[in-house]
């Protein structure tokens, strides 16, 4: 497994739209639109980099400097030492893009017609290209169906060609925007599978974009976090979470019932002690505290010393989405 | 002892001006097989999206067939005295000027089409995919202006056993000029696509293109009517076609027709012209769609 070598750096990337907007028959007003500000990142091989932020955020904008397909207007990207803004022809050549739906495809061709076109346009000598076909449609699970025309295909078989299309020119780097959106979960776990399998048996760079906050959790290795074209946050999604402060639910699940004067007791010390206050469910012998994960031992100290026993405990840890709705409430203005 | 240093350096340079010499061509060769591979496959592209059905072979030839009769029996009732009418000289020869107008004309039109299939793969996204690619540009586009080259062999297969049917035969001589003439509409038709598939990056509303292309070619080109019965201001615009010029020499090799030398050169200066504008306006697309971010919707 390759690991760990700096694939592409990107050092204050902007990108400026000029826009012109028509305030009336013979008035036009040129407006500029500040997408993306300042942004630096890294990736490297052997890993998945998210890139998350709400619609509008410059993912998309940031993905097509990233890519080659737009020009910044200022800043820097490096891939494996070349200045990709000089020589973009440079990246064409060891990146891809996959999407998310049912685009980007020709649909009046099969599967395998698709991919020995989009495998021309990067000049792979016939029998590598064979070769590669071959294994791609073999790992993607198309084979019953790959001369069949792709407008035959369900969306998740369309979303697996999409996949085999990104990798038909083996990149170092692939960009994934929203690569399961729509999908079913079967369908959404071979994606994670071929994903995985990619970065850990062949060592390549990704840069993950996507709104289901399990998948980033699931896959992503390092987080950037946007938020109208700035990076607000980075970090692995352990170390977001944990900046965020975000208590984690404990539940305990007592042997016996407890009386009202432990019930008061418990209730008094975790207001003075952990400035929570515990629900306590009488019936069903449990308490539910949010608590910092830190003094979930000062909680358990608090309940043994009233001589209480301890059947079961529960712990949920705050979520990524939580962490990152938080921060994006804070960075709104 | 300065002769043996000459010696030297004559071995030295003939050494490096060979394998100079070797590597240009290796490198010459590699960047050919790279663009042929790229037009191959957006010929087979082009040809597989277009002929995806087997029936499709036939319907493409009743758009033109008609056309040719409805000229041909426009022609007809009418007497062309007039020394500038001269071309038809008998009823074959107005079936000749026709068949060969249309053909050329169809050839020219099926690229058009082709340009057209640009707006589709636009909105599908296929058009962003194929520019993140290191594939040639002007690869791409000629590739797209051949897509039409199959279409275009079984039109003219077609319009040969027309012409064998209706004339009653064919001339050595025609026979032999046929493919001559074939590869000359072939190259000037796919020269003309190239320019249209670059006009149609620029934008996604092609229609006016069409408009301001297409129908002016046809009605000024001489394809049903001779352009020396236009009026000046006609004739202007029509020598602005290479059309024009590729049916004055097709015509020519095929109707026995005289054929000014300066109408291959002029020829030849329309289609440079035509490249080296497709060459630049390839540029602009792409520096434009970089500038703008989306290929999809500038």
């Amino acid at each position: 497994m390759k690991e760990g070598k700096t694939l592409l750096e990107a050092f204050n990337l902007s990108k400026t739209y000029h826009v012109t907007e028509r305030k009336s028959i013979l008035k036009i007003e040129r407006k500029d639109i500040f997408a993306v500000e300042n942004i630096s990142l890294n990736i490297e091989t052997g890993k998945v980099i998210g890139l998350l932020g709400i619609n509008g955020a410059g993912k998309t904008t940031t993905i097509k400097m990233l890519s080659s397909l737009i020009k910044p207007t200022s800043g820097e990207i490096i891939f494996d030492g070349v200045d990709c803004i000089k020589n973009p022809f440079e990246l064409k050549k060891n990146v891809n893009i996959i999407s998310g739906g049912e685009r980007s495809l020709y649909w009046r061709l099969s599967a395998i017609e698709n991919l020995e076109y989009f495998g021309a346009l990067y000049n792979i000598p016939k029998k590598v290209l064979q070769n590669r076909i071959e294994s791609l449609i073999e790992m993607t699970d198309i084979k019953d169906f790959a001369k069949y025309p792709v407008e035959t295909y369900s969306k998740g078989m369309k979303q697996r060609l999409q996949f085999a299309r990104g990798l038909i020119n083996d990149p170092k780097m692939i960009f994934l925007d929203e690569p399961t959106l729509g999908l079913d979960v079967p369908i959404v776990k071979q994606i994670h599978g071929y994903i995985q399998k990619i970065v850990r048996e062949e060592g390549k760079g990704i840069l993950l974009t996507t709104h289901y906050m399990a998948e980033v959790e699931k896959l992503c290795d390092y987080v950037y976090i946007l938020n109208k074209g700035k990076v607000i946050l980075e970090g692995s999604p352990s170390e977001i979470i944990h900046l965020s402060q975000l208590n984690s639910k404990v539940t305990i699940t007592l042997k016996r019932k407890s009386s009202f004067k432990d019930r008061l007791f418990i209730i008094n010390e975790c207001s003075d002690r952990l400035r929570e206050t515990p629900v306590i469910d009488a019936n069903k012998h449990s308490i539910t505290i949010s608590i910092n994960k830190e003094k979930i031992s000062m909680f358990l100290q608090i309940l043994i010393n009233q001589g209480l026993i301890i059947n079961e405990i529960e712990i949920e840890d705050p979520k990524l989405e939580d962490a990152i709705f938080l921060f994006s409430q804070i960075y709104r203005d | 002892m300065p002769y043996s240093y000459f010696r030297k350096f004559i071995g030295t340079s003939k050494y490096f001006i060979i394998k100079g010499s070797k590597l240009f061509i290796i490198l010459m060769v590699n960047k050919m097989s790279d663009i042929i591979q790229i037009i191959k496959a957006e010929i087979i592209k082009c040809h597989k999206i277009s002929f995806g059905e087997k029936k499709n072979y036939f319907t493409i030839l009743i758009w033109p067939i008609l056309l040719f009769f409805t000229a041909y029996y426009s022609y007809k009732p009418l007497s062309f005295d007039s020394e500038q009418w001269s071309i038809f000289t008998s009823n074959e020869s107005i079936i000749m000027f026709l068949i060969i107008g249309y053909l050329t004309y169809n050839c020219f039109f099926s690229l058009v089409r082709n340009a057209l299939f640009m707006r589709q793969e636009r909105e599908e996204g296929v058009l962003e995919i194929i520019f993140l690619s290191p594939a040639k540009r002007l690869a791409l586009m000629y590739g797209r202006s051949l897509g039409a080259l199959i279409q275009n062999v079984w039109m003219f297969c077609i319009f040969a056993i027309f012409i064998i049917i209706f004339i009653g035969g064919l001339e050595m001589k025609t026979f032999i000029y046929f493919p001559i003439v074939f590869l000359l509409i072939c190259v000037s038709a796919s020269i003309w696509g190239g320019l249209l598939n670059t006009i149609f990056l620029f934008s996604r509303d092609t229609t006016i293109v069409f408009y301001l292309l297409d129908e002016p070619m046809l009605l000024f080109s001489g394809v049903k009517i001779p352009v020396s019965i236009f009026p000046t201001w006609a004739k202007v615009i029509s020598s602005f076609f290479p059309i024009t010029y590729v049916l004055y020499i097709a015509r020519g090799l095929l109707m026995n027709t005289l054929v000014a030398k300066t109408t291959y050169l002029i020829l030849l200066l329309i289609l440079c012209f035509i490249m080296f504008i497709t060459v630049k306006l390839l540029r602009i697309a792409e520096n434009c769609y970089r500038e703008n971010g989306n290929i999809n919707f500038y």
